[in-house]
Order: C-alpha cells, then sequence, then structure tokens
C-alpha cells in the first residue's frame, strides 16, 4: 500500500480537503456536549463539581475546566482500578490523546483486560469522553457506546489525564521464558535518526508539497522514494520496513524534524536548533511516535489515504511490549510462546482490519515478528537470540525499551569513541557508526550531507552543506572544529581552505527576504541619523546603500523616538495607487509621502524623470515629475513591456484608466498604422437647438443626418444632401444651396 | 525626554522589502547580466542593492545557486 498519487496541483481539489484535527481538549469537550444530561450531571457529581444552578449547558465546560486541574486528574486516575489504568496507560504510552474503539478495546484485549468495565469506569468519570460517529451521535447508554457503538466511536482522554496517567503492566501471568540463548543481537538504535537526519536534509534542500487531502505531490514524493539514503537496505536487518521513505517521512513529521510552512501547502525542514534541543531524546521520541503511528503498518507499509478501513498492527504494539516488559528483565521470551499466550488472551487477535474479524493470512508469529524485529529492534527498543537448543527466535526488551515504556531509568550512555571520521582530501567523510550518538548525528547533519547510510557511513561537504550549516548559525571555525575533533587523522589542507573559500563566497551575495529600508529626504539628514544611532552590541549595525537609503536587518534597532515618520510602506501588501496623471495626459506626478521604491523602478520603464522644480522659496516640490514621450515609449516596447501591462500599472498605480495621451503615442509607434483622414463637410445650421432635435429626431429627415457638432449644427454627409433636400422639400422646408452660402 | 517632534528627522519605512545585496558592483552587473535573473529584478536601488519581488524568492535563490553563488539568507 502507498500513499496515492497527487502530482498535478488540480487533484487538490479532487477531494475534500482534510480538516486538521481539533486540539485535544477541544475534541474532548466537543464530544461532551453531545451527551445525554444526565450523564453530565454524573461526571460533573463524581467530579465533586459545585453546583451550576440549573445551567446544563455549561457543563461540559465545567468539567473540562474541573479535570484540568492536575491534582484533581491524579486523584481520580489513583482511585481507579487496575483495568481502567491499564487503559488510560495505553493513552499515555502513545501519547495519543484519541483512541478509536474498536483500537483500544484490541489493545485491552491481548493484555488480558475485559475492556468494557475498564472503559466504562472512565466514561463514567469523565476521564475520555466518546464521540459516536462522524455526526456527534448522542451519548445517552454507556453500555451501547461501548457495546453496538463501539465501531464508529472514537475515545477522547482530557490531557490533564494524559498527563496524570502511568504505563500499567499487565498483572496476569507472562508467556513462558525462554531457555538459555545464543547470538545475541542488538542495534545501535542509529538507523531511524540517520535516516531521519537525511529526509531533514533533504526536506531543507527542497520542500514537498501536499494537496488539499494531505497526500504528497507525486514528484516530490517519488524523490524521496527514490534516494538511496532514505530506502536502501539496512545492514542490520532481521525483519525489513516496508515503504520505508514514507515510514521515515512520517516519523519525522511526528517528532517535528520537519513541519507544515505557515499559509502553504508545504512541508519544510525545521531550524536546526531542533538537533541542539532534541538529540538526546529523539531515540525515545522517535520510540513513542512509532507506537501511535496509525497509517504505516510493518508488513503492508503507508495506508493508501483513501483507504477506509484502520488496520490493527498500530493498535496492539504498545501492548505486545507490555507483555515484554512485564517479563524478568534478564529473561527471554520466544515469539512462538508470546503468539499463543496472545491467541489464549484473545482468540483471532491477529486480523489485519481493526473492523473486520477476518481470519489474518500470515500468522501471528509473523506479525509479532513484524514488530519486534522490524521497527522495534531498529529503534533499539528490544534485543533478539536464538534459544539453545530448539533456535527458535527470542527476544527482550534493551534498557532503552523500558526508558521508553516509562518503566526503567535512562539507559547508560553509548561508549564515547573520540575519532570515528576519515576525512578524505575529496570532501567525502567517512564516519564509523561506533563513535556516532543521535548529538553528534545532529551535529554533523547541519553542514555535511549523508550521502551513504550502511555499515560505513558516508557524509559530504560541499558548498551547499557548509552553507546549510552558517545559515544555521555555525561558524566555518565551529564546523572545522568539530571535523578536527572527530578526525582520526588531522585535517587534509584542501579541505579546510576550501571550507572557508565557500563560506566567503557566502557573503558576496545576500539575499535579505523581509528587510527594513529607511529612506531620508535628504543625504545630509541620513549623516546625522547615524550618527544618532545608538551603539549596538548584539544587532547588525545599519548599512548604507545609497545617500538616502538605509539597510536595517531587524526593525526593533531603530531608534524611533529620534525620527518623524513620514511615510510607512509594507511590501507584502498590494501596491497603493500613488502616481497623478496632469493634465496633460502624459505628465505623471509622483506623490513620495504615498510612494514605494518599486513605483521608481515602475517608472522608469517607460516614463523619464523630469528635473525637481524648485519653488520660489527655493524648496523643492514635494512631488517628482515624470514625462511619457515617444522615445521612452520606445524603451518600454525594447524592454519587453506591453500595452497590456501598461494599461494594468496605470489602474494599479493611478487608479484609473491609461490617460488617451498616452494612448495616442502608442497608436503613434504601431507600425503600419493607416493615416488620418480629413475632408471638408457640409454643416447644417438651424436657427434653434430644437429645429435640430426635431431633424434628427423625424423619420424622413434623421437618417440623412450625420454627427452632431452643437446645438444648432449637425454634418450632413455627402451622399444624403439631395435625399435630405427632398425630405425637407416634403415637409414645407428649404434647404439653401452649400456652394452659394459658403460662398 | 524625547527631542521636540519638530526638531526630529523625517524618515520613511519600508518594511519587508526584499533585497540582493552584493559585495562588489561588478557582481550586481553579472546579476543582471543573467537573463533569468534580470527578468526577476524589479529595479537597482545602488551600484550593490537590488529590489526583487518577495514572490519570486525561490525563482531567484535557485537561479543565484545555478550561478554559482551560495548567496546568504536573511529573514
Amino acid at each position: 500500500m502507498t500513499i496515492d498519487p497527487a502530482d498535478d496541483p488540480s487533484n487538490e481539489t479532487s477531494g475534500p480537503p482534510i480538516a486538521p484535527p481539533d486540539p485535544p481538549l477541544i475534541a474532548y469537550q466537543t464530544a461532551l456536549k453531545r451527551y445525554d444530561g444526565a450523564r453530565l450531571v454524573e461526571i460533573h457529581a463524581a467530579l465533586g463539581g459545585a453546583d451550576l444552578g440549573g445551567k446544563p449547558t455549561r457543563l461540559p465546560e465545567a468539567i473540562a475546566e474541573r479535570l484540568s486541574s492536575s491534582r484533581v486528574a491524579e486523584k481520580l486516575v489513583s482511585t481507579l482500578n487496575h483495568e481502567s489504568r491499564v487503559a488510560l496507560g495505553l493513552f499515555a504510552l502513545t501519547e495519543k490523546h484519541a483512541w478509536p474503539g474498536l483500537g483500544l478495546a484490541l489493545g485491552l484485549h491481548i493484555l488480558g483486560i475485559p475492556y468494557a468495565p475498564a472503559v466504562r469506569r472512565l466514561l463514567e468519570l469523565g476521564l475520555i469522553s466518546a464521540k459516536v460517529g462522524e455526526m456527534f451521535d448522542p451519548v445517552v447508554d454507556y453500555d451501547r457506546t461501548i457495546g453496538s457503538d463501539l465501531g464508529i466511536t472514537i475515545f477522547n482522554a482530557h490531557p490533564a489525564v494524559l498527563n496524570a496517567a502511568r504505563t500499567v503492566l499487565p498483572e496476569s501471568d507472562p508467556p513462558p521464558e525462554a531457555g538459555p540463548v545464543r547470538q545475541v543481537r542488538e542495534s545501535d538504535g542509529l538507523e531511524p535518526i540517520l535516516r531521519l537526519a537525511a529526509v531533514w536534509q533533504r526536506i531543507e534542500e527542497a520542500p514537498i508539497r501536499q494537496t488539499q487531502q494531505g497526500t504528497f505531490f507525486k514528484r516530490d514524493r517519488e524523490r524521496l522514494e527514490d534516494d538511496p539514503v532514505l530506502v536502501g537496505p539496512i545492514t542490520d536487518s532481521i525483519e525489513p520496513l516496508p515503504d520505508m521513505a514514507l515510514l521515515w517521512i512520517a516519523l519525522a513529521r511526528s517528532v517535528g524534524l520537519i513541519v507544515p510552512e505557515p499559509g502553504s501547502d508545504r512541508l519544510v525542514a525545521a531550524t536546526p536548533d531542533f538537533w541542539g534541543d532534541n538529540a538526546v531524546h529523539l531515540p525515545q521520541m522517535i520510540a513513542t511516535r512509532w507506537l501511535a503511528l496509525r497509517d504505516w503498518h510493518e508488513q503492508a507499509g503507508m495506508r493508501s489515504d483513501t483507504s477506509p478501513v484502520d488496520l490493527s498492527i498500530p493498535y496492539i504494539r504498545a501492548s505486545v511490549l507490555l507483555w515484554l516488559a512485564r517479563m524478568p528483565e534478564e529473561s527471554w521470551v520466544a515469539l512462538e510462546d508470546l503468539s499463543n499466550h496472545l491467541a489464549t488472551l484473545a482468540p483471532g487477535w491477529n486480523h489485519p482490519i481493526l473492523s473486520s474479524v477476518t481470519e489474518a493470512r500470515v500468522s501471528g508469529y509473523d506479525t509479532l515478528a513484524a514488530i519486534l524485529l522490524g521497527p522495534a529492534y531498529q529503534l533499539g527498543l528490544v534485543r533478539s537470540a536464538e534459544e539453545t537448543p530448539s533456535g527458535r527466535r527470542v527476544v527482550q526488551l534493551t534498557p532503552l525499551g523500558r526508558y521508553s515504556l516509562a518503566i526503567g531509568p535512562p539507559p547508560p550512555p553509548r561508549a564515547s569513541f573520540d575519532h570515528f571520521l576519515f576525512v578524505q582530501p575529496n570532501f567525502e567523510v567517512i564516519a564509523y557508526r561506533q563513535g556516532l550518538t543521535p548529538s553528534l548525528i545532529g551535529q554533523f547533519s547541519r553542514f555535511a550531507r549523508w550521502s551513504q547510510v550502511g555499515a560505513a557511513l558516508e557524509l559530504k561537504l560541499t558548498p551547499e552543506s557548509v552553507y546549510r550549516g552558517l545559515e544555521g548559525g555555525l561558524s566555518t571555525d565551529a564546523m572545522l572544529e568539530r571535523l578536527s575533533k572527530h578526525s582520526s587523522r588531522p585535517l587534509p589542507a584542501g579541505v579546510a581552505e576550501a571550507l572557508r573559500t565557500w563560506a566567503s563566497r557566502r557573503d558576496r551575495v545576500t539575499y535579505y527576504s523581509s528587510a527594513t529600508l529607511v529612506e531620508f529626504a535628504t543625504p545630509e539628514d541620513m549623516t546625522a541619523a547615524l550618527k544618532l544611532w545608538p551603539a549596538l552590541t548584539d544587532r547588525v549595525a545599519p548599512v548604507p546603500i545609497s545617500d538616502r537609503l538605509l539597510l536595517v536587518e531587524d526593525e526593533a534597532s531603530i531608534p524611533f523616538t529620534r525620527f518623524r515618520m513620514a511615510g510607512s510602506r509594507d511590501y507584502r501588501r498590494p501596491s497603493e495607487a500613488c502616481v497623478d496623471v496632469e493634465a496633460d495626459g502624459v505628465t505623471l506626478s509622483l506623490d513620495l509621502g504615498r510612494s514605494d521604491l518599486l513605483v521608481d523602478a515602475e517608472l522608469v520603464r517607460f516614463a523619464d524623470e523630469q528635473r525637481l522644480r524648485s519653488r520660489p522659496d527655493g524648496t523643492s516640490s514635494p512631488r517628482r515629475l515624470f514625462t511619457v514621450s515617444p522615445t521612452s515609449l520606445a524603451r518600454a516596447a525594447e524592454n519587453g513591456l506591453t500595452v497590456a501591462q501598461m494599461a494594468r500599472w496605470f489602474q494599479q498605480r493611478t487608479g484609473s484608466e491609461m490617460p488617451s495621451a498616452i494612448r495616442l503615442l502608442l497608436h503613434a509607434a504601431t507600425p503600419g498604422i493607416e493615416p488620418f483622414s480629413t475632408r471638408r463637410p457640409i454643416v447644417l445650421t438651424v436657427p434653434s437647438e430644437e429645429l435640430l432635435d426635431g431633424l434628427l429626431q423625424h423619420p424622413s429627415t434623421g437618417p440623412h443626418l450625420g454627427d452632431r457638432l452643437g446645438p444648432t449644427t449637425a454634418i450632413v454627409p455627402d451622399d444624403d444632401l439631395e435625399y435630405l433636400r427632398k425630405a425637407l422639400s416634403d415637409l414645407g422646408l428649404k434647404l439653401g444651396d452649400p456652394l452659394k452660402r459658403s460662398n | 525626554m524625547p527631542p521636540n517632534p519638530a526638531l526630529r528627522i523625517p524618515i520613511k519605512l519600508h518594511k519587508q522589502v526584499t533585497l540582493v545585496r552584493t559585495s562588489d558592483p561588478i557582481l550586481v552587473e553579472e546579476l543582471l547580466a543573467r537573463k533569468t535573473l534580470a527578468r526577476l529584478v524589479a529595479g537597482r536601488l545602488s551600484d550593490t542593492v537590488l529590489l526583487v519581488r518577495s514572490e519570486e524568492e525561490d525563482a531567484i535563490l535557485d537561479e543565484l545557486r545555478r550561478m554559482g553563488h551560495t548567496p546568504r539568507v536573511v529573514r
């Protein structure tokens, strides 16, 4: 199974957009609002809430608020029986606020916990709320909610309850312990971290786009699926991981290594600070997110987004690990025995689809192997061995596994091995896994690109990777120091030199995505302002970029109290009208108070600036004037400016149509135009306006008259003269001879 | 005590401006000589500073990198 392709942006509208899930507290409270009033009163009373004076509509809010007190939540959790605490423990262990009813039932079932009484008590106390069906069916009877409605019910835990809950192990007898073992295998747990680091780098290089349905654009997805560092075989592997690229992306997203870009459809890389803040805890973070990963299946890979069914495996991972935790720390359990144990507790536990009890096509053994020898092994949560003399595959939890389940202390740190790098003159860096830690993976990921992940690891130093390191706040010296510190030999001279060269090239071109420019009326003002500028210790000083413009990287550093704001313009907003057209139609007057820097560049494309006019008092006009001429329009045409673009510009910048005078110039510049025609028209003149109105209106004379020139004059087309004369004659009127009159 | 408002230096603020600044005027000439990049430039503010349109960020950075530059990006 794979995510459906979506290469074409038009696919974004092929289905309803997926709404982001409600925040946990909202989801919890929204579900409560569909509860029967009597149920709400019972919950409120059980929480010891004060009487609301007959206002049941306030009960959901009051219940949620009451539980928000950690003291109240902890006290209630402590009163629960073992079964209910195990149920809450599954919420806590996966850090998932919402569990589908069937998933929770399955998870409890294989722990030997009767789910109905366990969940019912949580509902009665309001520690979890039930959302029944997509349309929020009313919750009246809990027996129905956890009975016939279970398949369409989502249980939402109150966030404070999740914080108060702890991992609780099953109390019933564990599966039998295995005998002596040999060939113990334990992964270094670095594989997921290395692959996530590579995902982070790839997405930093090129963000991935999502459709409204949350799937990835086909091209972006394929780019990552074809990347050998992400999907190459894992050297120390017992069970394969399907759809690896999508698995790593899902995990990277859930731990926060890649994040949605605000205001766009893209996923982008988190800031490099992520590594400093989280690298130490990353193994445990990834383990928890894997336990909660519901769209990826150990055997079937990533669930199709169009699939209407929920898979079972994601809901049994935590319970299976809890059985391992139930075993004595040094003992091993055979997968076969564990499978039989689960089958005894929950016959048919291995059905692949959550909502269906169809028989599984794979054995319970295979399912357990896929979970425990697949991701759990790679994450370093379990170790594996072979039972002697039976040869059966056995497993046990590692210290990291116990820590991730919150039942053991933090695992001891890995043995240190400082010199694990081999930096080659061709900028390839070979890293030996034995020396790596999550923190070091993070440190090197910031400025060297993972190009091979296997028994030996390879990174490459490139101008882009060094640039990324510099962007992330590392200095060239810091990068060189890290390489030197962990290199088994002195750094090749060429490498250090190249890093410095690449770093210096970066300073040659700077891109400011949202700079602030301070514009002064005169160069003297700017000089005076710079003298007033406070000394900066932790901020970049302002940079003069012309005699009247100052570039400021941080707007907060501007000493506004010393300046008077004459105008302000935000360039992320649409352009403003700031140009007036003078009466002649070819002179454009720029209002300096409203203008921006773009308009200058726009104007000079098709107009020439006039020299500043001086007023009688010697001061300059507050406006700048530009003239449109045949020469300036020829320049515009040469630079590719079209008439349509100019027309749009006039609408935007002057708020009106392009002036006729400029249209005339454009017409004049059109090649092959016909000459204007000239002729002497016969002009009819009548004594009054009303008489001409009558002639134009009357059906026998109107068709023989041309354009009206004034109140009492109109043109008579040459061809119509005799017809008009006859029509007038029929009306008893006469028309003088035009030649005689003109004479 | 802040100075008398009438005596303060008048300024006009241009916020959220997108610029490309080079360390050398020759570099600006080099950038403008590149047709694909020149099309993305809205204007030249000085010998070393180009005004560009914010919506073209990806295209501008891609083009600069294609030219072999590793621009420092200030956000």
